[in-house]
């Protein structure tokens, strides 16, 4: 989904075959694998925490209510409310209808239940038992303190997230930053949860056998994206994007119909096809966006610490991520030093959540940043859309609750705001 | 009546006529018949004759008298005519000759010809031959047959005598196969059943056995998937399962239940990571040489007795077995040759070139005309006027740039040229032997088909093997094998998606000339790189059919054996063992660099299915009085059914164009299936007669099934019929034969299907080794039995002499706590869930109406049968909480099949246009049209009723048969319209190209009030990409109603004449047709199609079907 909606939506890539997220088209069956295939994994999730509760495995109690915050966290994003509190239901007590919540509401018990999670962890003890493919934690207590970190990562998106709408979230993030020993955060990259791809299935980059065409010959960079790493001359740019002549060249975004043939002519960067098979595509959180998070509640005065030191730490960590020789002068060159402003701040946290969910679509939601370029081609009215529809599939299954949550959100339609993005 | 008929008084004036002329005659007048052999009056025997109302029977003294000639009067309206008794001492001889039908004059197979006062006896061989040692001291034969007036002939010193059997026409009974096998009069039968000899599925044979039976039964409906296997699903009286999955008619050969089902190969219909192919079943493997005859017993009270599986009605397939025949060994061959042709296209334009909207140029790469158009798949472009292009076909220079244009033009057979004839050649020997104790048939077939894609086809060697042993007074024996061996090196991918041939014709642009993917890898590159040199995005079809291949081997084995025991006078035991098992070895495919598999896939698999069936049956048969008789009867069956499935699967290869699993790049993936059941029942029923014309049945059956739950897998299940035959209860006028009526009601119970292992949560292997998942059903621990409780009253009459007769049913059928996975909300955790469901009911009307408009004693013959059904089905009620059942999703759940309460099964729903309060379609500020926001009703996919009328001309050895299938309404989804309409590769597209233009319909203002609209569509593509894309699922929403010239076929059969000079026996000749036309307002090629989609065939929705075809053929039979 990060590759084939976020990435058009937020003008990384553009497709060259007229397309239609990119002019702000989403069709209504775009909504349904998400949907579908987070709330079956739920299951499993939900069930690895019952498990654990039953044999009260502490390390695998707060595992399990952390992949589950961070799955729920992007239903939510992308769809508004959605079923939460009766969800997960359907065996032993069949409850096959649930009703879908408020968006605050699930926001407020995912940031309960990760705060629960973090009082859980035994890290003086590994993860046992079973492996663990996120960070090994079976075979050390450092890496399963990394799981500790991360819930804690994940914790402050979320606040930071529901921040302006919530004085409650703006009271947890300050006890959360003033107590860095109860609440310990990412500190290094190898801290950052990203499920390393290797090259033997089932961890084999799902990418690996797709179709070239699909990943980077239906579509190029986009203009603004490639333009703006240029401004920077970003070393980042040689890992992701191939070279047209020793330059990065991108295509316009929000083209007219018709024009893909115009477009298809630019002779433009593509995604680098080694992608396909890198092991780092699998990023869930990575230790950048931690700092970016701490720079911007710096920024916001919710720490005392200083937001440039956080934002360069930030861009520090997403050079080392992606292992690009960050050049001694880039934190100076210009657009890149730190100027104090959110919109600098979140476009850094935009390049560097390039393959990383839907995050960049999420955070332009909430704060607006970076601002993008409206191409002549863009339909629903110039307006980057909002959310998700839910899935048609919705409407027969679950009728009455999808009548009352429309209703509440003000209809099932692409630019309705969600909760924090209001 | 009866002797009064020999008193009508007749008026006749004859000079120097035939004798068989003055007969016709005289029988016109007394409304009656003569029935004798040919060579009882000879051709050029005349008389004078001049009688004025005299009674018949002084007239036929004077005339007959003289001749040595005896008549009597048999039935109501037969007069049989033969040589006068002659009381004369013969030695012992041999007696041979034929029995023919009197009305037809075909021979009659299986008639019982007994010496009389002895035991001694035969029944005539498939021509009607026999062959019968007669002693010395008796001298009268005795022929009888089921349906037919016995007769009593004198031998005299004869050898040779030729007997013609006469239809009883006040009883003319058919023997029905019911169920487990046995055979009973039509006429006791309380329940509507219909019977077809075995010519009904060889005269113009189908890709399938039961796809030869399209318009021969009323109320059977075929779910046909398309392809050269020709898997269907059959259902009989109207569809009431919302469990697409299940196998629909139970189907049983010689007592044996076959499978219908195939494992797929996990993939579905619409872009799926690989794509579906039909492999065929044991369903599709049955050779229909060896087919005796059919009955479908369209009830659940007739297939009662066969338990759960046969609910939804049985089609009983009796095959042959030796004829008893005194000449010993007989021999007949049959063989035919097809030709498969494409028979209709989509409606294709081909005005205008590739390309995207308002693209006045076409360039094949970056040219001096500009930037490169060829990678689209929309035919957008150039309209072809003669201009020339920078093309494919472009001459280049040593840089590969193109230097000079040529002509742009349409290549119109660039699509049709990938097909080519089919040919189906099918050879079959078949041997029979009487011995003393006994028959046996042995018969071999031999079928290779090509089917239409190149590259693709199979081959099918099968083996019938029959014995009936009568092997003391007491015991006999019966044993019957058939064995089937299919096997290809390439069946067709189906479905909408890379490696399915019907994608690549969806993307295929008028301007390219097909030659040009002949050379299908990169020069330099082969086994590497295809070449594609349009979009990359679809595979080259030749390459399709030559590289990507999906092999498969089945060995199918279906027999019984069984033996019936007298224990006393009247009570039988009767031992039966079934078998019906299969092995299949699959292999699939793929080169490098193919769209779906960059370095190559190879997968195997191994299927194996058994079903064993063994059972006993106690039969005791008593006259308690001489109006009444009593059949009594006891049984018990264990069914095991047991299905292994093993797919090995190396979906990326280390060498290329090498096909085995050793070749995987990394450890080959394995899945394995395996689904055990086993079924316990008893059961028990009685058949009582009265005075044979009143009958009645009663059963009873309890099943231990299981895969239900312990406290629920126990569940018994009644019937009850009644059959009058009214014709001989009351008086009724003279011109009605016989007339009987009749009706049933029976309850059937269902376990739950094979491989049902969710009555409690049973994780499943992930993909993680060690790993387990979740499943994705919700289990149910409290399943129950499913319910089928229906009633049906029908009626029989045979009117004018049996010229005109028709037989009428109509039941109701429900269908009660369905059990089903229900597809449930993902936020429950779980997509789908089991339970019992639903009331849904069905109701409707089976009529069958035969007649004989021509029957002239010249030999000329018109017969005629009109089968027509409707059937109505509504789903009363869901109680599984929303109100509705998705029994599909297709097309990215654009598109889905649905069960609505108070609506009826199997509805179409999607978005369609918005309309206004007046039904008409809105369009927006600019001129194109609006969808809707959620899904509306666009029809039931079940037709409203189907029809076929079977019409058959003989003149002598002549016959000509014209078979018209028609079906009404039903509903059909195309994506191949959708597909080819957002490319503008049809010619509906074709208005409006370059000014764009107004849609009829209205546009909102927005004080909610609506006015024409008079906005142009500027852009085209825009337009019909609303129109006809893919959300659009109203507009690619079409009636499915056809007419099919169905079967035409004109035969030739030697007449005895000739034959007699040979050494012959038999010998016809035959050509014939197949769905020679279609009649049809379906866009696509055929309306008559559905899904299929892993191993589940869905009605109401066409995805990249492939054509349908026209078969001629021509059939020879010999025997000898």
């Amino acid at each position: 989904r990060s590759h084939r909606l976020n990435h058009e939506l937020m003008q990384v890539t553009v497709s060259l075959t007229d397309g239609q997220f990119h002019r702000y088209v989403l069709i209504p069956s775009e909504s349904d694998y998400l949907w579908n295939n987070y709330y079956l994994t739920l299951t499993n999730v939900q069930d690895m925490y019952d498990r654990a509760r039953a044999t009260n495995n502490r390390n695998h109690m707060a595992v399990a209510m952390t992949v589950r915050a961070w799955l729920f966290q992007n239903l939510t994003d992308t769809y508004g409310d959605v079923p939460y509190f009766q969800a997960l239901k359907g065996y032993p007590e069949y409850q096959i209808t649930p009703k879908f919540d408020p968006q605050a509401q699930i926001y407020a018990d995912l940031v309960a239940k990760l705060d629960t999670a973090n009082a859980l962890y035994d890290i003086t003890k590994p993860f046992s038992p079973g492996t663990d493919a996120l960070f090994a934690a079976e075979q050390s207590t450092t890496n399963m303190a990394k799981w500790k970190r991360f819930t804690n990562s994940l914790r402050l998106r979320l606040l930071m997230r529901g921040e302006a709408k919530s004085p409650e979230f703006q009271q947890q993030i300050r006890t959360m930053l003033a107590d860095p020993t109860r609440y310990p955060l990412m500190t290094a990259v190898d801290q950052s949860a990203a499920l390393k791809f290797t090259a033997v299935t089932p961890l084999l980059n799902p990418f690996a056998d797709d179709r070239d065409y699909d990943f980077n010959g239906s579509n190029a960079f986009a203009e603004y994206f490639i333009n703006t790493l240029n401004s920077w001359q970003d070393p980042r740019l040689a890992v992701w994007a191939t070279s047209v002549s020793g330059k990065f060249v991108g295509v316009p975004s929000g083209y007219s119909l018709g024009d893909s043939p115009k477009v298809s002519a630019i002779a433009s960067s593509r995604l680098n096809k080694t992608l396909k098979t890198s092991p780092l595509l699998g990023t869930i959180m990575q230790y950048a966006e931690t700092e970016f998070l701490l720079a911007e509640a710096a920024l916001k005065g919710y720490s005392s610490d200083s937001p440039k030191d956080h934002y360069e730490k930030g861009i520090r960590a997403s050079m080392a991520y992606w292992g690009a020789t960050m050049p001694t002068d880039f934190l100076t060159r210009k657009g890149v030093a730190y100027s104090g402003t959110l919109e600098q701040l979140i476009t850094q946290k935009y390049i560097s959540l390039f393959f990383t969910e839907m995050q960049q679509w999420a955070e332009y939601r909430r704060t607006g940043f970076p601002v993008l370029p409206k191409g002549p081609g863009l339909e629903n009215n110039g307006q980057l859309p909002m959310r998700l529809t839910y899935p048609l599939s919705v409407q027969s299954l679950n009728k009455q609750s999808y009548d009352e949550a429309t209703a509440r959100i003000g209809g099932d339609n692409i630019n309705a705001k969600i909760w924090w993005a209001k | 009546f009866g002797q009064q008929t020999l008193q009508t008084r007749v008026s006749l004036s004859a000079q120097n006529s035939r004798l068989d002329d003055v007969l016709t005659q005289l029988g016109t007048q007394a409304q009656l018949r003569f029935v004798y052999s040919g060579n009882t009056i000879a051709a050029d025997d005349r008389v004078s004759l001049s009688v004025q109302n005299q009674p018949l029977n002084q007239v036929l003294d004077r005339l007959l008298s003289p001749r040595k000639l005896a008549y009597a009067l048999v039935g109501q309206n037969q007069v049989v005519i033969r040589q006068a008794e002659e009381r004369t001492q013969r030695p012992a001889a041999t007696v041979t000759g034929r029995v023919t039908d009197a009305k037809t004059g075909d021979g009659i197979p299986g008639v019982n010809v007994l010496v009389r006062g002895t035991q001694q006896g035969t029944t005539t061989d498939v021509d009607g031959r026999y062959s019968l040692n007669v002693p010395s001291d008796r001298s009268e034969l005795s022929f009888s047959f089921v349906g037919y007036l016995p007769q009593t002939i004198p031998i005299g010193n004869r050898s040779t005598i030729n007997v013609l059997l006469a239809e009883d026409a006040r009883s003319l009974n058919e023997v029905v196969v019911t169920a487990l096998g046995i055979k009973r009069e039509e006429k006791a039968l309380g329940y509507a059943t219909q019977k077809l000899d075995g010519n009904a599925v060889t005269d113009a044979p189908a890709n399938s056995v039961v796809n030869a039976l399209s318009g021969k039964v009323a109320g059977l409906n075929l779910t046909k998937t398309d392809g050269p296997m020709g898997s269907s699903r059959v259902t009989l009286r109207g569809e009431s399962i919302l469990d697409l999955n299940s196998p629909g008619a139970l189907i049983v050969v010689d007592g044996e239940p076959i499978s219908t089902g195939f494992q797929g190969v996990g993939h579905g219909a619409y872009l799926g990571g690989d794509s579906p192919v039909d492999f065929g079943s044991a369903l599709t493997d049955i050779d229909p040489n060896n087919i005796e005859s059919i009955n479908v017993l369209k009830g659940p009270a007739a297939s009662a007795l066969y338990g759960s599986r046969a609910g939804s009605g049985a089609i009983i397939i009796t095959t042959k077995s030796g004829k008893r025949d005194q000449k010993g060994i007989g021999v007949t061959l049959n063989s035919y040759i097809s030709v498969d042709d494409v028979n209709r296209w989509p409606d294709y334009q081909y005005e205008y070139g590739q390309g995207t909207a308002g693209q006045n140029y076409y360039s094949y790469g970056t040219t001096a005309d500009g930037p490169g158009t060829h990678n689209t798949s929309s035919a957008w472009g150039p309209r072809f006027d003669g201009q020339s292009f920078f093309q494919y076909d472009s001459p280049r220079d040593a840089n590969g740039l193109p230097t000079a244009r040529t002509p742009w033009v349409p290549y119109k057979d660039n699509r049709k040229d990938f097909f080519r004839k089919g040919i189906t050649l099918n050879n079959n020997i078949s041997i029979s032997n009487n011995g003393d104790k006994g028959t046996t048939r042995l018969s071999l077939s031999h079928l290779k088909n090509d089917w239409i894609l190149p590259n693709t086809g199979y081959q099918r060697i099968s083996v019938g093997f029959s014995n009936q042993s009568q092997i003391s007074t007491n015991l006999s024996t019966n044993v019957k094998l058939n064995y089937y061996n299919k096997f290809s090196d390439n069946l067709p991918t189906t479905g909408y998606n890379n490696q399915s041939i019907m994608y690549f014709l969806a993307f295929q642009n008028p301007n390219i000339n097909l030659d040009w993917y002949k050379p299908y890898w990169v020069p330099g590159r082969e086994g590497i790189e295809q070449s594609h040199p349009f979009s990359s995005l679809i595979d080259n079809p030749y390459l399709i059919v030559n590289e990507m291949l999906n092999k498969s081997n089945r060995h199918n084995i279906t027999g019984n054996v069984s033996a019936t025991y007298t224990l006393l006078k009247g009570l039988d035991l009767t031992l039966h063992g079934g078998l019906d098992a299969g092995y299949e070895f699959r292999s699939q495919q793929r080169p490098m660099n193919t769209q779906k598999f960059q370095a190559g896939m190879y997968r195997q698999q191994n299927v194996f299915n058994v079903e064993t069936n063994t059972d006993f049956l106690l039969r005791y048969q008593l006259k308690p009085s001489a109006d009444f008789q009593v059949t009594a009867n006891a049984g018990g069956n264990v069914l095991i059914q047991s299905q292994k499935f093993t797919n090995q699967l190396a979906d990326r290869l280390v060498i290329p164009g090498v096909y085995n699993l050793a070749n995987s790049e990394q450890l080959p993936l394995t899945r394995s299936d395996r689904a055990d059941k086993q079924i316990n029942s008893l059961y028990g029923f009685v058949n009582l007669a009265y005075k044979n014309v009143a009958f009645f049945d009663i059963t009873g059956r309890n099943d231990w099934s299981s895969t239900l739950p312990r406290q629920n897998n126990s569940f018994f299940y009644p019937s009850t019929t009644l059959s009058l035959i009214v014709s001989d209860i009351v008086k009724l006028p003279s011109w009605v034969s016989y007339a009987k009526v009749r009706g049933a009601y029976a309850s059937v119970g269902y376990d739950a299907r094979l491989g049902t292992y969710n009555l409690e949560k049973v994780y499943e292997p992930g993909v993680f080794p060690g790993e387990l998942e979740n499943p994705n059903i919700i289990a149910n621990p409290n399943l129950r039995p499913q319910r089928n409780n229906s009633w049906e009253a029908g009626t029989e009459w045979r009117l004018f002499k049996n010229r005109l007769s028709f037989d009428l049913t109509v039941y109701r059928q429900l269908t009660i706590d369905q059990i089903l996975y229900a597809p449930v909300e993902y936020a429950s955790g779980y997509n789908s869930s089991l339970i019992n469901m639903g009331r849904v009911v069905n109701r409707g009307i089976e009529l069958t109406l035969t007649g004989s408009p021509i029957k002239n004693a010249r030999g000329f013959n018109w017969d005629a049968t009109l089968n027509w059904a409707m059937n109505r089905n509504m789903v009363e009620e869901l109680n599984n909480g929303t109100g509705s059942v998705v029994l599909a999703r297709y097309v990215g759940s654009r598109v889905t099949l649905e069960a609505r309460e108070g609506r009826p099964l199997g509805e179409l729903y999607g978005l369609g246009f918005k309309r206004s309060p007046d039904g008409q379609i809105v369009y927006d500020k600019t001129g194109y049209p609006l969808l809707t926001d959620q899904f509306i009703n666009l029809g039931t996919a079940t037709p409203k009723w189907r029809g076929g009328l079977a019409n058959t001309f003989r003149y002598r050895g002549l016959s000509l048969s014209v078979l018209i299938d028609h079906q009404q309404g039903g509903r059909v989804y195309s994506l191949t319209n959708s597909v080819l309409g957002e490319q503008g590769k049809i010619t509906a597209t074709l208005p409006g190209r370059y000014d764009g233009l107004i849609g009829p319909g209205v546009t909102q203002n927005a004080d909610g009030t609506y006015v024409p609209n008079t906005t142009k569509a500027a852009n085209i593509v825009t337009y019909y990409s609303r129109l006809y894309g893919r959300d659009n699922v109203e507009a690619n929403t079409f009636d499915a109603t056809f007419t099919k010239l169905r079967e035409v076929r004109l035969a030739y059969t030697l007449p005895p004449s000739v034959l007699g000079k040979t050494f012959l026996r038999g010998a016809t000749i035959g050509i014939y047709g197949r769905d020679l036309y279609n009649w049809t307002k379906f866009p696509g090629f055929d309306p008559e199609t559905s899904t299929l989609d892993n191993s589940t065939i869905t009605p109401g929705l066409e995805i990249a079907q492939f054509p349908s075809t026209r078969t001629m053929g021509a059939n020879l039979t010999v025997s000898f």
